[in-house]
């Protein structure tokens, strides 16, 4: 029996007309979202401070950057409780990469298209946010009625703080920490971290011998500005002029990268990067995960990281888990101590948010519970110290060594967007003066000039 | 007979306007059927383009996206030709599409004749070989990354074992001298079994009777290839050759993979140049100009291959 559907050509014509017909009337229908922006709310709740949970139902969009597996799973387990205990909240969360969100965001955030009530964003991004019109509202007078101004250290807030007003909460922080080889430090009879550069220096010389396998320092050059810039501002040289207290960057003052202190710093570096292995050369184009390798076969004295890499946290480091002749320093120190970079993420809230009691209840929840799981678990340091932690959590060993930190040890990573511009300047203009083929003065000069283009 | 006439002329008239619509409707099916195609392909081909050329004549700053664009003309090229590191990335493609193209071509030529001889299990050979294809690019990228490692990669081990011990820490791709052609060799292991592949259809597609008339008439091995095999071969190698000069211009994965331009721009390639312009610098006006510079001069290749050398074969 022949079952096959038999269909002229004129009706298949009708039938692709009628279709068309279909697609250009439902395309020229109203879009079911509101194309006129919202006026953006500003006295809506940025005032008056509430902590009440809302009774109606509410359906949140939290929007984060993602932040790998373990993050992901103790987030999603986070939200399921909330939701739990909040039968009326429901959460949607939309994990995007760092860069895609930032796009989205600016989009959102100027235009006051639909968008996210609440994000998890880099420090970077945060006061951006807040400037532009459909942004991040001020949260000011909710996070001082929660107490958590006092509660978190006053450096945590400088990327969320602008005119004596807040308009994010700094949520766990990466810690750059000098990681050094307690075998190699034994064998070499020096029986303390250094202190300040020149005992990095010297140490890292005493300890290297190519012949024996032994090396001290890999400055490589994929993320070399992780440590010159702690050099820099160790010798109170910021990005530009006046930024070296890390308060405020005021871009339209002049690059300061290629000042006599910040060549000095190069210099200096390119000696402690003689002693990697494969010498001067050997610093360049090795990536993050290359660094970690050539630490972990531990024949290599110095390693400085954010702790996300050591953690020891299966899927960051898999091949450092089972090592651990290594300890934590918090570096440098000294006469002009700066302590140990780092940067947090910031949750904010957007002004666009119809529900923005609802999303400040469910902020303070991740402040206050969610937190001090979600550090320990990824290798990233819980930032209110009254939140409750998770010592289970594998990378909760850094707790101590990040807790101390975090009195009065640290300084912010740049938080201005373009920084990754002077990065990649500065990749760049390292690489070519240890090949030689620029002095340190030439090679910062060009990198400063690259750099102003982005600003 | 007048009624059956008067029918006749009814039908007639009626059926000369439902021939015209039959006809009409023959000659348009094929353009409606084509409309949502051509509408995509404008709508994310040429609005794009012609919206990514007019980005080369402004000042956008991507992280001052709130900023009106402001026209500078054409600022931005002349920005390019005095900037030592766009001719150095022009220099290094240049030489990305002279030595890739050729490279994976002669490669893939060799391939394709070895997979047309009878030989047992070809289906497994022919698996093999187009495994680098089908391997996602990053994940082959990152995987010659680690055989490259100073240090801790097989190859730096391998060599250590065999006692060459001073290149242990041999940092082959922080180094100006071999950071681009290891990608390069990377790139024509990657896009041999492609070459590989299209040319084998096409020796598939050369009538075998005409193999056994020039070796009745006394043709060798080499005489074979030549006069037969080559000629025969050439309108598709043409257009394979084509598309891997456009494609070997455009390539960005592997580059970025391994060496991200570096060191110091050694192996900095145009797509590197404009990625590192227009995103990590913000300079998306600059970072458009060298799109549209690309699109330009690869537009004139491609017209003077076409209408050069496919002409030639056409006449042929």
């Amino acid at each position: 029996m022949n079952t096959a559907i038999n269909i002229s050509r004129r009706e298949f014509l009708r039938l692709t007309g009628a279709v068309a017909a279909g697609w250009v009337l439902t395309s020229c229908a109203p879009s079911p979202t509101p194309s006129q922006p919202v006026p953006a709310p500003t006295a809506i709740a940025t005032t008056a401070a509430s902590t009440s949970a809302p009774k109606g139902p509410v359906t949140l969009e939290f929007w984060q950057i993602s932040q790998g597996p373990n993050y992901d799973k103790v987030m999603k387990q986070a939200i399921e409780e909330y939701q739990g205990a909040h039968s009326n909240v429901k959460i949607n969360m939309s994990v995007q990469p760092q860069q895609d969100m930032d796009t989205k965001s600016r989009s959102v955030f100027t235009s006051g298209g639909p968008g996210p009530d609440l994000m998890v964003c880099g420090s970077p991004f945060a006061l951006g946010y807040a400037r532009m019109p459909y942004g991040f509202m001020d949260l000011t007078d909710r996070i001082q009625a929660e107490g958590l101004k006092n509660k978190i250290p006053p450096m945590a807030w400088v990327s969320s703080q602008e005119n004596n007003k807040l308009y994010s909460v700094p949520f766990t922080a990466l810690l750059w920490f000098l990681h050094y080889n307690k075998d190699l430090y034994q064998a070499a009879g020096i029986s303390a971290p250094p202190e300040t550069l020149d005992d990095l220096l010297a140490n890292s010389k005493k300890i290297f011998d190519a012949s024996k396998d032994r090396f001290g320092f890999l400055a490589f050059t994929t993320w070399v500005s992780w440590i010159l810039e702690g050099m820099w501002y160790n010798d109170g040289v910021g990005l530009f002029d006046g930024a070296e207290d890390y308060v405020k960057y005021d871009t339209s003052k002049p690059i300061t990268i290629n000042k006599p202190q910040a060549v000095a710093a190069l210099e200096y570096l390119k000696s402690l990067a003689e002693t990697a292995p494969g010498g001067l050369k050997g610093n360049n184009g090795v990536k993050s995960g290359d660094a970690d390798a050539a630490f972990a076969k531990g024949n290599l004295a110095h390693f400085y990281t954010h702790t996300i890499h050591t953690s020891q946290i299966q899927g960051y480091n898999a091949k450092m888990v089972p090592l651990k002749n290594w300890d934590l320093a918090i570096f440098p120190k000294g006469s002009k101590r700066r302590g140990t970079m780092f940067s947090p993420l910031e949750i904010g809230i957007s002004k666009g948010s119809k529900n923005a009691d609802a999303a400040w209840d469910f902020l303070s929840y991740l402040s206050n519970q969610v937190e001090g799981r979600i550090g320990p678990s990824v290798g990233s340091l819980p930032l209110n110290p009254t939140g409750k932690v998770d010592e289970t959590q594998v990378g909760s060993w850094l707790l101590p060594i990040g807790r101390k930190a975090l009195q009065g040890e640290i300084w912010p990573e740049p938080f201005l967007p373009q920084a990754s511009a002077f990065y990649s300047a500065l990749t760049a203009a390292v690489e070519a003066f240890f090949l030689g083929q620029k002095t340190a003065q030439q090679a910062l000069d060009d990198a400063a000039a690259e750099s102003k283009k982005s600003l | 007979m007048t009624s059956r006439a008067s029918a006749v002329s009814v039908r007639q008239a009626r059926s000369a306007p439902e021939k015209t619509f039959r006809k009409l409707t023959q000659n348009l099916t094929p353009y409606g059927l084509l409309l949502p195609a051509v509408s995509l392909l404008i709508l994310l081909n040429l609005v794009a383009s012609i919206f990514g050329v007019y980005l080369s004549f402004v000042n956008w700053n991507y992280f001052r996206i709130e900023q009106r664009l402001n026209w500078v003309g054409l600022q931005h090229y002349f920005t390019l030709f005095s900037d030592p590191v766009f001719v150095m990335a022009v220099q290094h493609t240049l030489l990305w599409a002279a030595v890739v193209v050729p490279g994976g071509f002669l490669f893939g030529l060799y391939i394709a004749l070895l997979l047309n001889e009878e030989v047992r299990a070809k289906w497994l050979f022919r698996t093999l070989i187009l495994l680098p294809w089908a391997v996602p690019l990053v994940v082959a990228a990152v995987g010659w990354s680690f055989f490259f490692t100073a240090g801790s990669g097989p190859l730096d081990d391998f060599l250590f074992r065999l006692g060459m011990t001073d290149m242990k820490y041999m940092n082959w791709l922080g180094s100006q001298e071999f950071a681009l052609p290891i990608v390069m060799g990377v790139q024509v292991w990657r896009t041999a079994p492609f070459f590989a592949i299209t040319l084998l259809a096409g020796l598939q597609s050369i009538p075998s009777d005409l193999y056994d008339a020039a070796e009745i008439d006394g043709a060798n091995t080499i005489g074979r290839f030549r006069f037969l095999t080559l000629p025969l071969l050439r309108p598709v190698a043409t257009v394979v050759l084509l598309q891997g000069v456009i494609w070997s211009f455009f390539n960005f994965t592997s580059v970025f993979v391994m060496t991200q331009g570096g060191p110091a721009h050694s192996s900095e390639l145009l797509t590197i140049y404009l990625w590192r312009q227009a995103f990590p610098l913000a300079d998306v006006g600059l970072g458009s100009a060298v799109g549209a510079l690309l699109v330009l001069f690869l537009s004139v290749i491609g017209t003077f291959w076409v209408v050069r050398v496919m002409r030639k074969d056409a006449t042929a």
